[in-house]
């Protein structure tokens, strides 16, 4: 079963690869300026971290390091699971759910798969860029990295899916999923040493981006077997809710009658 | 000119219509202010000593970045590129009014119902997180207000070289998220220009962002009438410079449109 779910990915990501490369100036320049993109907002901060120098005990490698897991963790998101982000929200408000679900396959995998984004291949790189610069990984912690990497890209897919499914519970709500799926980007983008107190805990276990821009500074600083576990555990049980959230949501699900072919 | 209005109005009637999304925005907004406000009392507690913004003054700040961020339309340059990509734009050639200019006027109108409502909101928001305190110059504010008007009409008149960038890009999208970021990063929205390094400073006044963002917001702590002018004058400036380039890129445009049709 799982062996043919991952035959199944492949051609779906095969599919979408010959689809990006048949643009080619386009699959190029999303890649490219999405670096640019990345730089950018890079130099912002080192022009800041110049003027402060540490802010709240971090220091600029600290930044970057932060920056470089939420940017790559985005990219297996954007590069695999793109699907799970407005796609689906807007399948569901439109009530075209249907050629999904009438199919052996998974209908959540299924969806979540059906669209990459070349931008990922951007991200990707200038991420593992920005955590290799920063200093901060040795061979002794690379291991911790790579889970903290894969906790954080499976909290992008959680997040994504349990705001995509909000248009099953109100109204014309994909433009609302998006802006929180925009919020909760942004927010892990930021420093997560100016939170504390009731801020931290929310961002944590609440609106879990702090796992993502609080956690993995603190484990790499004060390495401990309960951090991780932590990181894990939110991640996974986010990922569980959101899945609760989707199948719970598709009982409620209307159809708007409208069956025509999709694309992937 | 009658024309543009009922553009103009016909965008902002729809602003009307979409309270829903309207009221995310808000909230977008607020949460983001909230953010920004928390990292300078962190920043503050630290090391702000040695500056001379002062925390309510830097709120009012952030505000008016947030208003020129969150009261612009979104996906202006999608649409523009659809209309490119599908070679819809050809319908345009009938139309008797400009194809930049409609959009300017759909941005515009979306722009003039969103600034009162984010304002009213953000304003309140701003009063609470600085305990009550007005910013230094907040008598300017009317003056800031009609400035903000033209660092729209600036940003959104970029956002649209951005969606004709596709009939030389095939995508915009990855030239939008570069602009973006720049006018986060070269128009101060996030950080004051003054924290930068020289010449760093000298890059973002040197782009249409440095005036558009901090040109315009840092007048609510530090206002002058000679500052004020000079804003107003480089805006402008940068509108008739802008509008010259889409106006040739349109040209192009047609040119195309004309060899190989819609």
């Amino acid at each position: 079963m799982a062996v043919k779910q991952l035959d199944f990915w492949f051609s779906l990501l095969k599919l979408a690869a010959k689809s990006a490369f048949a643009l080619k100036t386009a699959f190029f320049g999303r890649i490219v300026f999405m670096c640019l993109n990345n730089l950018i907002l890079l130099v912002g901060w080192w022009a800041v971290f110049q003027s402060f120098n540490h802010i709240n005990g971090w220091a600029f490698s600290d930044f970057m390091f932060m920056s470089g897991l939420v940017i790559a963790a985005l990219s297996l998101f954007t590069l695999f699971f793109r699907g799970a982000g407005i796609h689906l929200a807007r399948l569901i408000e439109f009530g075209e759910l249907d050629p999904y679900l009438i199919q052996p396959r998974n209908p959540l995998f299924h969806i979540c798969c059906s669209v990459s984004d070349a931008s990922g291949l951007g991200d990707l790189i200038s991420g593992c860029l920005l955590m290799s610069f920063s200093g901060l990984i040795t061979p002794g912690n690379l291991g911790v990295i790579i889970l903290m990497f894969l906790a954080a890209a499976l909290l992008f897919l959680s997040m994504s899916i349990l705001f995509s499914s909000i248009p099953f519970y109100a109204r014309d709500a994909s433009d609302l999923s998006e802006r929180l799926f925009f919020i909760f980007f942004n927010i892990a983008g930021y420093p997560g040493c100016i939170y504390s107190g009731l801020a931290k805990f929310i961002l944590i276990f609440i609106f879990p981006a702090g796992v993502m821009s609080i956690l993995p500074i603190e484990m790499i600083h004060t390495p401990s077997f309960g951090k991780i576990i932590t990181i894990l555990s939110i991640s996974v049980g986010f990922f569980g809710l959101a899945i609760f959230s989707f199948y719970q949501g598709l009982k409620r699900y209307e159809s708007s009658n409208h069956i025509r072919s999709k694309r992937s | 000119m009658k024309k543009y209005l009922t553009l103009l109005l016909a965008a902002a009637r729809e602003q009307i219509s979409h309270l829903k999304t309207l009221s995310a925005r808000v909230l977008l907004m607020l949460i983001m202010l909230t953010i920004f406000r928390q990292f300078w009392m962190v920043v503050k507690a630290e090391t702000l000593d040695s500056q001379t913004i002062q925390p309510t003054d830097l709120i009012w700040y952030l505000l008016l970045g947030c208003l020129l961020q969150y009261g612009r339309p979104e996906g202006l340059h999608r649409r523009i590129e659809e209309d490119v990509r599908t070679g819809d734009i050809a319908y345009c050639l009938l139309r008797p009014v400009s194809y930049i200019g409609a959009k300017l006027c759909e941005s515009l109108g979306t722009f003039l119902v969103r600034l009162p409502i984010l304002l009213f909101f953000g304003g309140i928001w701003a009063i609470y997180l600085s305990g009550g305190e007005l910013p230094h110059d907040f008598q300017a504010f009317p003056v800031i207000l009609i400035l903000l008007t033209l660092s729209m009409i600036v940003l959104s008149l970029g956002t649209i070289f951005v969606g004709l960038s596709a009939l030389f890009l095939q995508d915009s999208l990855p030239l939008f998220w570069m602009i973006q970021k720049a006018e986060y990063i070269l128009g101060g929205l996030f950080f004051p220009l003054t924290l930068y390094p020289q010449w760093l400073q000298t890059l973002a006044m040197s782009t249409p962002f440095g005036y558009a963002g901090y040109g315009v917001s840092h007048l609510i702590y530090e206002f002058s009438w000679i500052s004020a002018v000079q804003t107003g004058g480089m805006l402008l400036l940068w509108i008739i410079g802008i509008s010259g380039i889409l106006k040739l890129m349109y040209v192009l445009l047609m040119r195309k449109v004309a060899i190989n049709g819609g």
